[in-house]
């Protein structure tokens, strides 16, 4: 297999079981910079098995994963933030009791670090919440500031999700279904912010909504069964017959 | 800089000024020791409790950590401030400093030992540590006096000028002294980005990880500011009382400050002064007006602020205040 020396995220024949169940099967997964890459499947492919292991909160028994080259398998988000990985969750998980300036204060000051200080106001630390507000504006959240999370429509809080992720400017991100629960008429603010991330960020992309990934994906990784069915461009994946099976068939029924 | 910019620096400004109502706890507080001097050794101990319990809302309140073990640091410094009197060293500023160090050590110890477990896990083995110390001053009975505790732990006079007097003025003044000190700290503390970073374990400690905050070192940084913040209480219980016994160490001290926190309303600050304030006096009266039955008493209104009262004594002042200019 040739691999590009400048992959931002990469899955090696990543395997994983629980007892007999394999939920992972010799998964191959490069993205490189700049990537649009989308992994779809039915209801138990093993797609949140998948970003689990990426993100370290599960471990493959073999395969290995890389950030710009460096092994990080296992390894949780405090050691791969700063080296520029970062997701959204499927569910929504914030902090629902705090305004949403002060969720995206959390992120953006862990950072930089900020939250490190104990003796400084929070309020004195402009750079802080200047790049929050530098934030909210890019999101389209100005007017929802100073709200409790938990009182906004579920729509806007998945805003915040997302908005959580960029506050530490990843150079990887993983969008697990972005637009889960949102009402249709709710998305195109969040997909307008996700069509207007930096062209070099690396962003896969987990979800069953097609129209979405069709939108979105410049390549899509199939998984079945906890292993790849196909790995293709959008229109070949959608005419693929296989893929169509086990896959399309049933979500356009 | 942009509008939102502006408002958000405005916002975040405005929940961390002080505001002239804070004022009036420390008016209270030099009002009773003008007018109540008579009742010096009351306030003295209500200016202990509410030390002890601002330490514990840190924990607690803001962070969440769940803990039962919080009187081992009360009573590791109280028992070394009395260690250090019996032990030729009289001067309260080494027994302050001693009894700050230990209470301190014994909780980075400790938490770097339990902070990555929660709930009942967590409250359990707090709860282990507490016991064992409280075993441990129990049976070494040549330096703790066991079970007898220690008498006449009499310091010697602050700066060598202000001696501990019978009315119990200097002592007043040292825990109110000490008091405002630990409060500017915890208050720097709650308003600050770390202050905020453990609003956000207690919320979600999860999510906490997810973003990449060492969530055990910010645990273990608190719980050692706290443990540090309860060896002052001790040592001034210690120096105040003239006595360290072996209820410093027990799980009732624990729960009180826990009922004192709850009371007053919890993750404020305020709400721990308030709270052990309230209760600190309420069960003085109360054992004044039947010495048998006052716990009954103490009891029944824990039982009412809980259920009427969510957040506490503070949280029912803000609903009230909330309805009062609703018809205003």
């Amino acid at each position: 297999m040739n691999v590009k020396p400048s992959m931002a995220l990469s899955v090696r024949s990543v395997s994983r079981r629980f007892g007999a169940l394999v939920v992972a099967q010799d998964i191959n997964i490069d993205l490189p910079e700049g990537a649009r890459h989308a992994l779809i499947g039915p209801n138990g492919a093993g797609k949140t098995t998948l970003v689990n292991m990426i993100t370290g909160a599960l471990r493959p028994d073999s395969g290995s994963i890389e950030l710009f080259g460096e092994d990080i398998t296992g390894r949780r988000p405090r050691s791969t933030a700063p080296l520029g990985l970062a997701r959204t969750f499927q569910i929504t998980n914030l902090f629902v009791r705090l305004t949403v300036w002060e969720n995206l204060a959390l992120a953006v000051a862990t950072r930089s670090g900020a939250d490190r200080s104990l003796f400084v106001r929070a309020s004195r630390q402009h750079v802080v919440l200047d790049e929050v507000a530098a934030l909210l504006e890019r999101v389209g959240l100005a007017a929802d500031a100073t709200r409790l999370v938990g009182e906004l429509p579920y729509g806007r809080q998945r805003l915040v999700e997302l908005a959580m992720a960029l506050a530490l400017k990843p150079r990887v991100l993983l969008l697990d279904e972005p637009a889960a629960g949102v009402p249709s008429l709710e998305t195109g603010q969040l997909l307008d912010v996700i069509d207007a991330l930096p062209e070099s960020m690396a962003i896969l992309m987990i979800d069953h909504d097609m129209d979405l990934v069709f939108r979105f994906a410049r390549r899509i990784t199939v998984l079945v069964g906890g292993g790849v069915l196909a790995e293709d461009t959008p229109d070949n994946i959608r005419s693929d017959p296989r893929v169509r099976d086990v896959y399309l068939g049933r979500a356009r029924s | 800089m942009t509008p939102l910019a502006q408002r958000l620096r405005d916002e975040a400004a405005a929940g961390s000024r002080w505001r002239i109502i804070e004022v009036l706890p420390w008016l209270i507080f030099i009002a009773f020791y003008l007018f109540f001097e008579s009742r010096l050794a009351l306030g003295n101990a209500v200016l202990v409790m509410v030390l002890f319990t601002i330490s514990l809302d840190l924990v607690m309140g803001y962070a969440g950590v769940a803990t039962l073990g919080h009187a081992l640091f009360f009573g590791l410094g109280a028992y070394t401030a009395g260690v250090l009197v019996a032990s030729g060293l009289p001067d309260p500023a080494i027994g302050l400093l001693g009894g700050i160090a230990v209470a301190a050590l014994a909780a980075v110890l400790t938490g770097l030992l339990l902070l990555h477990l929660q709930g009942n896990t967590l409250l359990m083995l707090t709860l282990a540590f507490l016991m064992l110390a409280h075993e441990v001053a129990n049976k070494w009975t040549s330096v703790t006096g066991g079970d007898d505790g220690m008498h006449s732990v009499s310091p010697g006079p602050w700066f060598g000028v202000f001696e501990f007097d019978l009315q119990g003025h200097t002592r007043y003044w040292y825990a109110l002294v000490l008091l405002f000190v630990v409060f500017l700290i915890a208050r720097m503390i709650a308003h600050s980005q770390f202050g905020l970073a453990l609003k956000g374990i207690r919320e979600n400690p999860a999510r906490m990880h997810a973003i990449g905050v060492p969530v055990r070192r910010h645990l273990v940084m608190i719980y050692t500011i706290a443990g540090a913040m309860a060896g002052v209480a001790g040592v001034l219980s210690a120096h105040s009382n003239g006595f360290v016994g072996l209820e410093t160490l027990s799980i009732a001290l624990s729960a009180n400050c826990l009922v004192m926190l709850v009371l007053g309303g919890w993750g404020r600050l305020y709400g721990a002064v308030v709270g052990a304030t309230v209760y600190v006096v309420m069960q003085h009266l109360a054992s004044n007006w039947n010495p048998s039955h006052w716990m009954f008493i103490v009891g029944a209104s824990m039982i009412l602020v809980v259920r009427f009262g969510k957040g506490g004594l503070l949280g029912l002042l803000d609903r009230l205040v909330a309805r009062f200019r609703g018809q205003g």
